[in-house]
């Protein structure tokens, strides 16, 4: 299950990383966990390019967790790449940012986000929050890559 | 005849007979007597015998003589008649004729050249079809000449004739001649020329229609006894009589007896002139009357005596009603136009004044018969009168309607402007029988013209006094204008200027409240990780700070929440909609008391709040608001919060939310609503000193106002009005 099931973190902020990090081990999701610490690099580990490039396409994972506030590209532009390739349309996509702006929840939903959270200032919140993500995204949830593949 | 002559030859020979015989007897006898003598017997019996032959031959001599006298004198006779009748014939005024078996002329009078224009001798001895008689009059005459024939009877044709002087009407009598055994021996014609017979009883004929259907009652009177004679249906009809009723009743039948006195004299005015006419009511045979009009003429004997008088009776009912009705018209005309209260005039077809009412004569105090014809005009004032008499002749002369002015003198010697309107009139038949026209005294209506016209010279002179002053305003105002046309230029320069700032402000404010969020989750985190895995070496202060350290953190954490929002109501776009503000509480109020359901509460909402404001923001107010009425109420036993509308005349509504919480001093009310500024210590309640900054600036985008009363420790009110439907920025 661990070797198939693997998340995506794009998060640039170190602190946030680690915390999310600590908080998935707390709930014992083991799924293997890969940081992009910004929105190129993601890009390039899910299509195989730059620092990746060497590795040819990655072996999608079941969900990304994505911060929109990044650096070189930011979690919109990201979503945007991500919903126009049909190898990553259908990937589930949980937008985790510190903004509770309305723009940023309607933009990140009109681009294909499947979920939005805001992530709470309080740890105790914010681990029971990546918790239900977790639980819900990766037990709960019918994916619809392995349909696909 | 024969039969009495041969009795009367039978009876003379019978006679002769009887007296020889006897003479023969009486002489044998006597000579038996006288003489024994045989000798002397036979003697006397041839003396007797030459005797009898002696009286016989004179006797026979007398009769022949006779007959012979006789026969002379009825040749003459026969002779003379004869000559008599072909005069008679040849004379006669008919054509006379004989026809034979075979249709031909025996015999032709000379009457036949008028008829035919031919003579006799052409016609003996023809036939009428050899003579060439028109086809249908030869077959016609043959039929009848055969009828005679056949029947031996008499016939009678009438027929048409083309004579070379016109068609004749001609009858023809066929009378058969008789042979002595009884049979036809021929047909003797006369035919008579009925021509002028003809014509006189056509145009009798054609009278008598007249007379017949006469619609005029005509009657013949005797005028020596005054009886009626003759008349016709229409007579009849009109008085209710039977055909004859009347004939020989006394004229005096048909009048009333009011009447009668009149009569003798009319019939002698109708003598002795021949014709006279006069109306006079007829009666009728049920007692009824009608008026009539009664024409009578005479008929005249040659030697002047009047014998009938022709009567021409006709009911007049119509004539009198139409005449009574124009009566009454032109009354009611006279008496509507004396009442009406403008002047009235009417002229005939050549211009000339035939009538003014009553209302004229009043105004100028004359008579009729002084404004009649051109009397009118003698009190039109001076100046006006040749103009106006030309637009009158003029528009007369065109048969066109006029409209005019003039001055009019009055009984007082005044003169008063009249207007004129006058119009052409015509009968129903289109004939032109003058104008009619009606004027009103327009003199005050002049006045007031006049006067207004004075009032509006006077104006005018005013307004271009009072224009050229504004000019001069209006100039050194356009100078101002155009000052301020510059300062405004500025002020939107300074606002552009100022407009920038703000966003850069705002983009500072949203970028560090998210920047600011980071670290704090961070320090929250990190401590949190810390008390987790080294719980046992940290003491009971160290894990205390620790705590602080998180609790900090997290309301730094709700400051920056609020401080986005005070940014968000500024940022956002206004979108100004219809908001139940009621119901907006109600649902408020609901979630709160869903977080402590155990608070008693009193929670009195008013109904039908209806605003117009930005739902979005209008939420925020009212959440802001409600949730301090909440938080500074919860000491109470039973938290009161009430939500409504003052009850003030003034044009604004103006809302208000009270509770019956710790209220507030009345002396920092101006601090209350400034960013950050608390008049309860965080121990007491928390929060973070921006509610009410947004409430405000809410309020203010909304264009309303917002303030507070309160008393301490009993409550607190906050009042705010909203303007509705216009949006600012």
């Amino acid at each position: 299950m661990s070797e198939t099931k693997t998340i995506l973190l794009v998060e640039d902020n170190p602190d946030d990383e680690e915390l999310t990090l600590r908080a998935l081990k707390q709930h014992n999701i083991l799924n293997e966990v890969i940081v992009a610490r910004d929105g190129a690099e993601a890009l390039d580990y899910l299509f195989g390019s730059g620092f990746y490039s060497g590795n040819g396409p990655a072996q999608l994972p079941e969900l990304i967790l994505l911060d929109l506030k990044l650096p070189k590209l930011n979690g919109m532009e990201v979503l945007d790449r991500l919903r126009s390739e049909t190898r990553t349309r259908l990937v589930p996509v949980v937008v985790l940012t510190s903004s509770s702006e309305e723009e940023d929840i309607i933009g990140s939903y009109e681009r294909g986000a499947n979920s939005y959270v805001r992530k709470p200032v309080s740890f105790n919140q914010f681990t029971e929050a990546v918790r239900q993500l977790g639980v819900y995204w990766l037990l709960l949830n019918e994916s619809p890559l392995q349909r696909g593949s | 005849m024969k039969a009495l002559f041969m009795t009367r030859y039978a009876a003379i020979v019978a006679a002769y007979i009887l007296l020889a015989a006897l003479w023969i007897l009486v002489s044998n006898l006597a000579i038996s007597t006288l003489s024994p003598d045989l000798a002397v017997r036979i003697q006397w019996h041839v003396y007797r015998d030459l005797l009898l032959v002696l009286v016989t031959a004179v006797l026979l001599y007398l009769l022949l003589r006779r007959d012979e006298r006789r026969r002379h004198r009825a040749e003459t006779a026969r002779q003379r008649q004869e000559a008599a009748f072909k005069a008679l014939v040849e004379h006669a005024p008919d054509l006379i004729s004989r026809f034979d078996r075979e249709y031909r002329h025996l015999y032709v009078n000379p009457m036949v050249r008028q008829i035919t224009g031919l003579s006799p001798g052409d016609l003996i001895g023809k036939t009428n079809r050899e003579l060439a008689m028109p086809e249908a009059l030869v077959v016609e005459w043959e039929e009848v000449i055969e009828a005679a024939f056949r029947t031996g009877q008499q016939q009678i044709t009438e027929f048409e004739f083309p004579s070379p002087g016109g068609d004749r009407f001609l009858q023809a009598r066929l009378m058969p001649e008789l042979a002595d055994d009884g049979s036809v021996v021929s047909v003797l014609s006369v035919v008579r020329d009925l021509t002028p017979f003809k014509q006189a009883n056509d145009v009798l004929h054609q009278w008598a229609q007249i007379f017949e259907h006469a619609r005029w009652g005509v009657a013949l009177e005797d005028a020596r006894d005054n009886t009626i004679v003759l008349y016709n249906p229409a007579f009849a009809r009109m008085h209710g009589y039977e055909q004859d009723e009347l004939i020989d009743r006394s004229v005096f039948t048909l009048y009333p007896p009011e009447a009668h006195e009149q009569l003798p004299g009319y019939f002698e005015r109708t003598h002795r002139l021949g014709h006279f006419g006069f109306e006079s009511p007829h009666l009728r045979r049920d007692g009824s009357t009608f008026p009539a009009f009664i024409d009578k003429s005479t008929i005249t004997s040659s030697d002047g005596r009047v014998l009938y008088r022709i009567v021409n009776v006709q009911d007049i009912t119509d004539r009198k009603q139409a005449e009574n009705a124009l009566r009454e018209s032109e009354e009611r005309f006279r008496l509507l136009a004396d009442v009406a209260p403008v002047l009235i005039w009417m002229s005939d077809p050549s211009k000339q004044c035939t009538y003014v009412n009553q209302r004229w004569l009043d105004l100028t105090g004359r008579n009729l018969e002084q404004e009649i014809d051109q009397g009118w005009l003698e009190n039109i004032h001076p100046d006006d009168k040749g103009e106006r008499w030309q637009v009158y002749s003029n528009a007369f002369d065109a048969r066109q309607p006029f409209s005019m002015e003039y001055r009019l003198r009055r009984y007082d010697g005044e003169y008063r402007w009249l207007t004129d309107d006058g119009g052409p009139r015509f009968t129903s038949s289109g004939d032109f029988l003058g104008y009619v026209g009606s004027c009103s005294d327009v003199t005050e209506r002049k006045r007031t013209e006049e006067a207004s016209r004075r009032l509006n010279e006077l104006l005018e002179q005013r307004v271009a006094t009072r224009t050229g002053q504004l000019e001069e305003a209006n100039q050194k105002l356009e100078k101002k204008v155009t000052e301020l046309q510059a300062l405004e230029a500025e002020l939107t320069r300074r606002n552009t200027e100022l407009e920038a700032t703000t966003q850069e402000l705002e983009s500072f404010a949203y970028s560090v409240s998210h920047d600011l969020r980071a670290p704090l989750r961070a320090i929250d985190g990190f401590s949190m990780a810390l008390i987790e895995d080294n719980y046992a070496e940290i003491s009971d202060d160290g894990r205390r700070y620790l705590q602080r350290i998180r609790a900090a953190s997290q309301r730094m954490a709700l400051l920056i929440d609020d401080l986005l929002k005070l940014s968000r109501v500024s940022r956002t776009h206004l979108d100004v909609q219809p908001v139940n503000l009621s119901h907006l509480a109600d649902t408020i109020l609901s979630e709160l008391q869903e977080r402590a359901p155990q608070r008693q509460v009193e929670l009195i909402v008013q109904e039908g709040l209806n605003v117009a404001g930005d739902t979005r923001l209008l939420r925020i107010l009212m959440e802001n608001l409600l949730e301090n009425a909440w938080k500074f109420s919860r000491d109470r036993a039973v938290t009161c919060i009430k939500v409504g509308a003052l009850q003030e005349d003034s044009a604004e509504e103006v809302y208000y939310v009270r509770d019956n919480g710790v209220g507030f001093d009345m002396a920092y009310a101006d601090k209350l609503f400034g960013a950050f500024q608390r008049l309860h210590s965080e121990r007491e309640f928390s929060g973070t000193g921006i509610g009410l900054a947004t409430v405000q600036r809410i309020v203010h985008r909304h264009g309303g106002r917002l303030w507070a009363e309160a008393v301490k420790n009993e409550g607190a009110s906050f009042y705010f009005t909203l303007k509705k439907g216009e949006e600012r920025e």
